[in-house]
C-alpha cells in the first residue's frame, strides 16, 4: 500500500512539473526587436552603443581579388570530366573504355554518367542475390540469348534470367557480377 | 520467345473509352472529407476497452512487470558496448582502389595536393558532419595495385595504406577537423554564401590527441624529424626505397597546411565574397590576433 502511494505521489509530482515548466517559459519569453539588441548593450552604456551604430568608425579592411584563384579550386565540379586517353588498358584500377568495333548491331548497353558499367548487385533481405543490367536499348531478347549462351559455357549451373521489356532491364539470379561484367566488356560496352 | 506486351498495351488503348463518368473527378477545393466523431461504433458501450477488469478501469500494472517475478530488465546485467555511441567520431571508409579509379577517370587532380575537399567535390562520396562523421578513413583495399604519386591528407589511415602511398613516392598526413570546419569543407558554396569568416581549426580533443601527434600514423602535429625516421623504418619493414621529397620538380606538390588552416592559400578570419569575386581581409589588430595560429 505504501509503495503504491509513493508511486502515485511521484507520478503526480512528475506530471505537475512537466505541465508547468514549458508554460512558465512561455510566460517569461519576450519578443526582442533585433535591431535594438544589436545596437544597444544590456546594461546600457552609451559609449558601447556608439561603437555599434551605423555612424561609428570601423577598422580598416583590405580587399583582394588576386587570391580568389584559391577559392575557385574549392568549388565542386558541375559536370563529369571525360577521361584522358591512355596507352595501356586496362588502367591500374581495371577500367576499360568502350570499343565500338566489338559492339553488335541488334542491341546495346550505355555506360553510366560516371563512365561505369550499369550492372548492379543487390542482396535482398530474404537472402536472394540478384544482378541487374540497366540502360539497354535495341533487341533485348537477343541480348538475353547471348547472355544465356555465355553462362552455358562459363558457369556450371543453369542461371535464371528475367527480362523486363518495358523497363529495359535484365535481372540475373545469383551473384554473377563478375561474369556479367566480363560478358558486357567482351561485347565492347 | 515473342512477347505480347506491346500488343496487349495497344489493344488496351484501342478499347479504352476516352471520356466516361468514372473518369470524372471533383474540383479540388470543393472536395472535403466529412469530419468523423471519435466514438465507438455502437453508441454508449465499452469503446473497445473490453469487459470489466484492469483494462477497463485503467489499473493495468506497469510495463515490464511480470506478476511478482524479477523483471527482465533487472534480471539481465547491463551490456555497455554502445555507451557514448552518440559522441563517438565516425570515419566512413574510402579505399585506395576507389582513389585509383578517381585518378584514372580524371576526377581528382594529382598535380595538386589532395584533401577532403577535393574528394567530396567529386560528388561520388559524401560526408555528413551532422551525423558525427569526422572525415574519411583511407583503407588498404587495392594497396597492391595502387600506382600513382600523390600528396594526400586524410583523417584516418592504417599502416598498410601509408606504406602503399609512400612506396610510390607520395606523401600522406592524417589531419583532424572539427564539425564546424567540416561543414565549411564539405559544402563550400553554402558556406561562402553565409558570408562569415573562415573558421580557425582547433586542436584535436583529448582522446584523439595521441593519434594526431604520433609519427607512425603521420599525424599533422608530429615532430617532422621523428616522421622522417618512421618513414625510413616503414620502408625497411615493407621492402621499398624511402620517399624523397626534396626534389625541385615536386616543390609545389608537397605542400602542407598550417595546423589552424582549412583551405590552401586562405587564412582563417578572411571573408569570401562570391558576388564580387573578392576576399575581404580585416586589419583590426584584435581580430588578427584572435585568428592567428
Amino acid at each position: 500500500m505504501a509503495a503504491t502511494i509513493a508511486r502515485n505521489f511521484a507520478r503526480i509530482r512528475g506530471h505537475v512539473l512537466r505541465r508547468n515548466t514549458p508554460a512558465m517559459l512561455f510566460k517569461h519569453a519576450r519578443r526582442y526587436n533585433h535591431d535594438e539588441v544589436n545596437n544597444y548593450t544590456v546594461p546600457y552604456f552609451p559609449e558601447e552603443a556608439k561603437k555599434r551604430s551605423s555612424d561609428a568608425e570601423y577598422p580598416d579592411i583590405e580587399v583582394s581579388t588576386e587570391d580568389f584563384k584559391f577559392v575557385e579550386r574549392l568549388l565542386p565540379q558541375k559536370t563529369v570530366p571525360i577521361p584522358d586517353e591512355q596507352e595501356l588498358y586496362p588502367t591500374p584500377s581495371g577500367w576499360v573504355p568502350t570499343n565500338e568495333n566489338l559492339q553488335p548491331k541488334e542491341y546495346g548497353v550505355r555506360r553510366t554518367r560516371n563512365h561505369m558499367l550499369p550492372c548492379y548487385y543487390k542482396k535482398h533481405n530474404n537472402g536472394r542475390e540478384t544482378v541487374k543490367i540497366q540502360r539497354i536499348y535495341g533487341d533485348i531478347w537477343k541480348l538475353k540469348e547471348d547472355l544465356s549462351g555465355y553462362f552455358a559455357s562459363n558457369v556450371e549451373f543453369p542461371v535464371d534470367i528475367q527480362v523486363h521489356e518495358v523497363g529495359r532491364w535484365i535481372l540475373v539470379r545469383g551473384n554473377y557480377t563478375e561474369q556479367v561484367a566480363q560478358f558486357l566488356l567482351s561485347k565492347g560496352f | 520467345m515473342a512477347s505480347k506486351v506491346p500488343e496487349k498495351a495497344l489493344n488496351l488503348i484501342r478499347n479504352y473509352p476516352r471520356v466516361a463518368l468514372n473518369g470524372l473527378k471533383p474540383i479540388e477545393n470543393d472536395y472535403r472529407y466529412k469530419s468523423k466523431p471519435r466514438r465507438s461504433r455502437m453508441k454508449a458501450t465499452q469503446s473497445g476497452r473490453g469487459n470489466k477488469g484492469q483494462g477497463q478501469r485503467m489499473t493495468l500494472p506497469r510495463i515490464g512487470f511480470e506478476g511478482g517475478n524479477t523483471p527482465f530488465y533487472l534480471r539481465i546485467p547491463k551490456e555497455p558496448y554502445y555507451r557514448g555511441h552518440h559522441l563517438r567520431r565516425e570515419y566512413p571508409p574510402f579505399s585506395l582502389l576507389q582513389l585509383q579509379r578517381m585518378i584514372d577517370l580524371n576526377r581528382v587532380n594529382i598535380d595538386e595536393p589532395i584533401d577532403l575537399n577535393s574528394i567530396v567535390n567529386t560528388n561520388i562520396i559524401k560526408i555528413n558532419p551532422g551525423d558525427q562523421e569526422f572525415g574519411i578513413n583511407l583503407t588498404d583495399e587495392g594497396a597492391d595495385i595502387f600506382q600513382s604519386k600523390v600528396c594526400i591528407e586524410v583523417q584516418w589511415a592504417s599502416e598498410a595504406t601509408i606504406a602503399a602511398i609512400e612506396r610510390n613516392g607520395g606523401m600522406i598526413t592524417t589531419r583532424y577537423y572539427n564539425t564546424e570546419c567540416l561543414e565549411a569543407i564539405c559544402d563550400t558554396l553554402g558556406f561562402f554564401a553565409r558570408g562569415i569568416p573562415i573558421p580557425r581549426c582547433p586542436l584535436p580533443p583529448r582522446d584523439a590527441f595521441e593519434y594526431y601527434t604520433n609519427p607512425d600514423s603521420r599525424g599533422y602535429l608530429a615532430d617532422p624529424e621523428l616522421v622522417k625516421k618512421s618513414r625510413f623504418k616503414l620502408a625497411q619493414k615493407y621492402g621499398y626505397e624511402p620517399p624523397n621529397y626534396d626534389t625541385e620538380n615536386d616543390s609545389e606538390l608537397f605542400k602542407m597546411k598550417d595546423p589552424r588552416q582549412i583551405f590552401f592559400g586562405l587564412n582563417p578570419g578572411w571573408i569570401v565574397s562570391m558576388k564580387d569575386k573578392a576576399i575581404i581581409k580585416p586589419k583590426d589588430p584584435d581580430y588578427v590576433e584572435y585568428y592567428e595560429s
